[in-house]
């Protein structure tokens, strides 16, 4: 008997590393967390029960050191984390809706640059319903 | 979900499907040419048009305008999300329950592309490991062109393959494994030669429900692509070549459909019947001479049709043509205006109309007049002419449809879309009527209006104007300036 809320979740990260190290990334879905293995992409796959909210936390990143400047003050490298890619049941997440889905500190961006904790929100009842709705959300 | 009760599941190896959204009266035949090659392989196959369960459903549905701008754009309601959200598990259930081990998924439009994601999702989801193969032009933004949906479908899982063009050859590859055949996950792709258009089974409709179309009509292929290279028109630039089939081999087509399913109206689904005079010419002979011999088994036939100047098509033609069983000629007229079909591409004149008509009523066929309303080089003043040219033949108004459609639509590849900037007009994408004319001052909101007039005129005129629901859709849409 299938359970239409049970669903697979695909997420892909680019990660950019400075200093010679990247940042850390764990996955948390309920009382599971995974802990990423830093790579240029990385893709995570868990699967969740809808309604649900999956936490990443970014962590390991020194604000004094790493994010390098020039004289001018202008960003040379930045370490950081991006989510690039989501697939919920195979469907492809629109990437105009996931450039507004993570918020970190009140802005809407997938460039996850400060040790932090970012919720994302799968809040229907199965994908089918969050996945349609997701059009009218961009 | 009772839409699909009428279909009775058996075991099979393969089940092919139309796909919603597609508006239309009669069979879809796509489903019907595949599975004939499927039963050639040996394999056992169910060949369902389910679009028409859908479209059936669709058209009661107390939100329909909601269902059609799902279909259409993927846009949400709240209102429609529990009814689509059955829909689909039903008619993905219902193809499981054939427990077949591939399943074919045709999209006759782009305007199928919603509904194809979520029932792959729920094949997917219900059966993993079943083997997903879509095919058709709505799987791409064009036959020559891009291939962006069907390859995130691809990329996502949702699709194991997808076929691109003609998939008579490189279906039956793809069921003999022969995976990397032109066409099967790449953008190029054969076309058929004239020489083997003939040499294909004939379609298997057996598993069709002929009580849910409007018209219970058999569908027929005569040809490939077209003989005029109309500026508008993208099918020319999918098949490159006029390919088509001897008038011999139709007729005997229709034989064989007509002793298997009782039917004897058919509908011929190319782009035209009458391409190739030779051929044309021994299919309704061979057509007229059966309905003499046959008066209570008659054919009549329906099909796409090209006027033609009286001396390449006087009198005796259209003699021939009513005695082989034609009822209706939809023909593309596009414009009242010699210049504007000039432009188009047409090239025949204002009197060779006149002689059509004239011959329709003394042999008594029956047009639909197909019409493009605010083709690029059309005026105000054309559409004046237009409405006057109405009111002086309104004689022809008992043997004449007439469908204004959604207004000129500017597709991707085709020599409109390609010529743009020195017609100064700009594309703005889906719905292809989007567009803006600079020098002109053609909208798409002005497009709309001519056709509401056209339309309200001719209804008032005591023409029979077609209005479907697609139609109906995108004229809101661009009316309320919502494109």
């Amino acid at each position: 008997m299938v359970k239409f809320n049970q669903s697979t979740v695909e997420m892909e990260f680019e990660f950019v590393c400075v200093n010679d190290a990247y940042m850390n990334l764990s996955v948390i879905y309920g009382n599971d967390a995974m802990i990423v293995t830093p790579a240029t992409k990385q893709k995570v796959v868990f699967d969740i029960e809808f309604p649900a909210k999956i936490v990443l936390e970014t962590s390991g990143k020194d604000m004094n050191i790493d994010t390098l400047l020039d004289i001018n003050g202008n960003i040379l490298a930045d370490k950081h984390i991006r989510l690039s890619r989501v697939i919920v049941d195979r469907v492809l997440v629109p990437d105009a809706f996931l450039q507004k889905w993570p918020v970190i500190r009140g802005i809407n961006t997938t460039y996850f640059g400060f040790n932090d904790q970012i919720v994302l929100d799968f809040s229907e009842k199965d994908s089918f319903f969050w996945l349609i709705k997701l059009k009218s959300l961009i | 979900m009772q839409i699909f009760d009428d279909i009775i599941p058996v075991q099979v190896d393969v089940v092919l499907t139309s796909v919603p959204w597609t508006g239309t009266t009669i069979p879809l035949m796509a489903v019907g040419i595949l599975k004939s090659i499927v039963l050639q392989t040996g394999k056992t196959c169910a060949g369902l048009d389910m679009n028409a369960n859908v479209h059936k459903w669709s058209k009661t549905h107390p939100h329909v305008d909601k269902l059609m701008d799902f279909f259409h754009n993927g846009s949400y309601h709240r209102e429609i999300s529990e009814d689509l959200h059955e829909l689909y598990k039903s008619f993905a259930e219902k193809i499981l329950e054939h427990d077949p081990k591939i399943i074919g998924l045709s999209l006759f439009s782009y305007i199928s592309q919603s509904s194809t994601r979520y029932i792959c999702y729920f094949l997917k989801k219900i059966k993993p490991e079943v083997v997903i193969v879509i095919g058709g032009a709505g799987c791409f933004e064009n036959l020559r062109g891009g291939t962006t949906y069907a390859d995130e479908l691809l990329s996502t899982g949702l699709i194991d393959y997808y076929i691109r063009g003609d998939a008579e050859k490189s279906f039956r590859a793809f069921l003999d494994g022969n995976i990397n055949y032109p066409g099967i996950n790449s953008s190029d792709w054969e076309e058929l030669p004239r020489a083997e258009l003939d040499g294909f089974p004939y379609p298997n409709y057996d598993d069709y429900n002929f009580d849910l179309y409007d018209l219970k009509a058999i569908p027929v292929i005569g040809s490939r692509g077209c003989v005029r290279r109309c500026k508008f028109c993208d099918i020319i630039e999918y098949w490159k070549k006029f390919s088509y089939r001897s008038g011999e081999s139709i007729f005997k087509e229709m034989l064989q459909q007509n002793s298997k399913y009782g039917l004897t109206k058919f509908k011929f689904q190319d782009s035209l019947i009458n391409g190739n005079l030779k051929e044309y010419k021994v299919l309704v002979e061979l057509l007229a001479n059966h309905n003499e011999k046959n008066p209570d088994n008659a054919f009549t036939w329906s099909s796409y049709f090209i006027f033609r100047p009286e001396h390449t098509f006087g009198e005796e033609w259209w003699e021939i043509t009513a005695k082989s069983g034609a009822e209706w000629l939809n023909v593309g007229i596009e414009s009242v205006s010699e210049h504007v079909r000039y432009h188009i591409g047409k090239h025949f004149s204002n009197a060779d109309i006149d002689f059509s008509l004239s011959m329709g009523r003394k042999y008594n066929l029956k047009f639909l007049w197909l019409m493009i309303v605010g083709y690029v080089t059309e005026t105000q003043a054309d559409i004046d002419f237009t409405a006057e040219w109405f009111r002086r033949n309104v004689e022809y108004r008992d043997i004449m449809k007439i469908q204004f459609g959604g207004g000129l639509g500017i597709f991707p590849n085709t020599w409109l879309d390609r010529h743009k900037e020195e017609l100064n007009i700009v594309v703005h994408g889906e719905p292809y009527q989007n567009w803006y004319g600079i020098d002109s001052g053609s909208t798409p909101q002005l497009r709309s209006k001519w056709v509401r007039d056209l339309s309200k005129l001719c209804t008032e005129l005591g023409f029979d104007v077609m209005a479907d629901i697609d139609n109906h859709y995108v004229l809101e849409l661009l009316m309320n300036g919502q494109v």
